[in-house]
């Protein structure tokens, strides 16, 4: 089973992200986001410029009061003011020429500008970040005022939180809504594979499923539903036409059959010995037309076939061996030796009995091309998710420009224009592997021929 | 001789299928409509029937169906001048016993019909069949040419054991295709001509002729003399 993060309800999380409702979620959240930063990043800077413009007007009214102080009154004039501004938030200090603190309550390090505010986190109360004002007085000496700047600095965490937070509890909720969002178009597009699936396997009876709440999914429903509807119609009446000229076709036939053997009945006992193998000679050209008539009904059956029910898991060594059982005493008699090349214990999910015609079909060409004292290698390829079926020659082979041809109906290759046959076998196999939804190739196997049907594996 | 309904529509098909059967020595009825033929068949006893896939009144697959539901048990032969794979599957699910596509050769219907008539036939009381210099111990699954052992692989076994079951009698390649291997495709004359030889190769014996005889056109049969 797969772990959860993978799956969620039997949908696949990866799948889920591709669907419109989740980007269209997601797309809403980013531009929810990105306004919800913006927003607070406006407020916040427009906010902390004032809140820095007050301090400095503040710093200045206050290092303006100082400079007007008369000379000779500087420390007792600081003294005091450190007395008076008792609210803690307030600092001042006073410097010598020689930048020796006289007095104060506010110590700054060396070097710091004249006249011009800036910052130190250290020199005040330990953790508390002051906004500084330093002003030279005419005696020389050098005057520091500050202000405890901790609430702009608070501010700033708080609004970079509020950003993270809030920006983490959209893209959650819009993940949580998305993916919720995405969850019953994915259930109905799923349910709709399914059924399509069949649809394309010829199973023309099933049909999309539709909800009244006509939305676009229903909308391209009902249109491939109409589609089928109409080929399964057209299908009907193409079935009914070919029954029904199988069906007039077929009784005369039976009755110029039962004629003839008739016929060659009173031959026999007219002891017309010449007679008799004229008419077993038309009763034989009656007999392959016929055969060929049947295999071509029988591929455009296969073709139309809904025959899935005869399906079932099954290990296609067994197949293999059976149609090697079946065909060795004819491969012995051409002088060829039949080998089963394969290990058990892989399943494939097939219809056992076509199946084995179409391997049937393909030993019986291997066997009647491949050259005498020659081995002809029916083989079983495990693949990562697939198992090859193959039937090998060393015969001559068909050139690859002639490889697509010969699976057409009545179409033979160049190098079997003398060897008896209707031509139809290749087409029958490749309906048969169709109907399974397996892969067939004809390849070269240097010298010969190799034919390979590539069925799914099931674990 | 047996008594068998011919449930077809076509008078000429009806007739031949008649002829063919009268031939053999059987007692033939003919009706060509689904609903007289259901009302005979309740009525009155036969021991095979060939039927008609399409039919007037009730087709072929509705006749056998309620044939079945009735649990009368006797074999069909179902003949259709539709293709063969889908409409083999329906006949035999509906209950058909066998199966032959139009347009025939009216040996092989009536090798059908011999084939179908034996099939309910009883085993053998000793469990041997015999026929001719050949006989089979189906229990034991030994074989014997007069009087001489022969070993047969499995394969070689049910062919001759299908041979014997209807020996005297002539059986078509294509019928001892789907019976003995019990697979519904056309087979090549040839395949089935090379396990014969290969059987009659080892149930032939110096200064006798082979117990199989080759037919033209019609198959072989396995002689009873």
């Amino acid at each position: 089973m797969p772990p959860l993060t993978e799956t969620l309800l039997g949908l696949r999380l990866a799948d889920l992200r591709h669907t419109t409702a989740f980007r269209l979620t997601a797309g809403l959240c980013a531009v929810f986001v990105v306004a919800v930063i913006g927003l607070l990043g406006l407020t916040y800077v427009l906010t902390a410029q004032q809140l820095f413009w007050r301090t400095d007007q503040f710093l200045t009214t206050r290092m303006d009061s100082i400079l007007h102080t008369p000379r000779g009154r500087e420390a007792l004039m600081t003294r005091h003011a450190i007395d008076a501004w008792a609210s803690g938030l307030e600092f001042i200090a006073l410097y010598d020429a020689h930048g020796q603190r006289v007095v104060g309550n506010v110590k700054v390090a060396e070097p710091f500008p004249l006249g011009k505010p800036f910052e130190r986190s250290d020199g005040g109360p330990p953790g508390i970040p002051l906004r500084l004002l330093a002003g030279r007085l005419s005696s020389g000496d050098v005057v520091v005022v500050a202000r405890d700047i901790s609430p702009l600095r608070d501010l700033h965490e708080r609004v970079l939180i509020i950003m993270g937070l809030s920006g983490f509890a959209t893209i959650l909720v819009a993940l949580v809504v998305g993916v919720s969002l995405s969850i019953g178009p994915m259930r109905r597009v799923r349910d709709m594979q399914v059924m399509a699936s069949a649809i394309a396997r010829g199973d023309l009876r099933h049909r999309l499923p539709e909800t009244p709440r006509r939305d676009e999914i229903d909308v391209i429903g009902t249109i491939i539903n109409g589609m089928v509807e109409e080929i399964e119609r057209l299908m009907g009446q193409v079935k009914g036409a070919t029954d029904a000229i199988a069906h007039d076709m077929r009784t005369p036939l039976t009755h110029l059959r039962a004629r003839l053997d008739r016929l060659a009945q009173h031959a026999a006992i007219a002891d017309d010995t010449e007679l008799r193998g004229s008419i077993y000679g038309a009763m034989g050209e009656l007999d392959m037309t016929l055969a060929r008539f049947r295999a071509l009904l029988r591929i455009s059956e296969i073709e139309a076939s809904r025959r899935h029910a005869a399906f079932a898991n099954l290990d296609p060594l067994d197949v293999l061996s059976g149609v090697a059982e079946l065909y060795d005493p004819l491969a012995e008699e051409r002088g060829i030796t039949l080998s089963v090349a394969a290990t058990g214990g892989l399943v494939i999910r097939a219809d056992e009995r076509l199946l084995f015609e179409a391997i049937s079909n393909l030993v019986e060409n291997a066997t009647k091309f491949a050259p005498e004292n020659s081995t002809v290698t029916l083989a079983l390829k495990p693949l990562p998710d697939a198992v090859a079926i193959e039937v090998r020659d060393s015969g001559r082979g068909i050139p690859e420009g002639e490889r697509e041809r010969v699976l057409r109906r009545f179409e033979r290759g160049a190098g079997a224009a003398m060897a008896p046959g209707s031509g139809l076998g290749l087409s029958l196999v490749v309906a048969i592997v169709q109907l399974h939804g397996f892969e067939f190739s004809l390849e070269d196997a240097g010298p010969g021929l190799v034919a390979r049907i590539v069925a799914r594996r099931l674990r | 001789m047996a008594r068998i309904l011919v449930v077809e529509d076509d008078s000429e098909t009806a007739e031949i299928i008649a002829s063919a059967l009268t031939g053999q020595g059987h007692d033939v009825v003919w009706v060509d409509d689904g609903r007289l033929a259901l009302t005979r068949l309740e009525t009155e006893r036969f021991d095979a029937i060939t039927l008609d896939r399409m039919l007037p009144g009730l087709d072929g697959l509705g006749l056998v169906a309620r044939l079945r539901a009735r649990r009368l048990q006797t074999p069909v032969l179902m003949l259709s001048a539709l293709g063969d794979v889908d409409e083999r599957v329906a006949g035999l699910r509906a209950g058909g016993d066998d199966y032959l596509a139009k347009p025939f050769a009216v040996s092989e219907l009536a090798m059908r019909v011999e084939v179908l008539l034996r099939r309910n036939r009883e085993y053998p009381e000793d469990g041997f069949l015999r026929a001719g210099q050949v006989e089979i111990d189906l229990v034991k699954r030994q074989v014997w040419v007069g009087g001489e052992p022969v070993t047969l692989l499995q394969t070689e076994f049910r062919l001759l054991e299908f041979l014997a079951r209807h020996a005297g009698r002539p059986v078509a390649r294509q019928v001892i295709f789907e019976q003995v291997w019990g697979r519904f495709f056309e087979a090549s004359d040839n395949l089935i001509n090379v396990h014969i030889a290969k059987l009659r190769k080892k149930l032939e014996r110096p200064g006798h002729p082979s117990p199989i005889q080759t037919l033209k056109g019609e198959g072989y049969r396995l002689e009873v003399e």
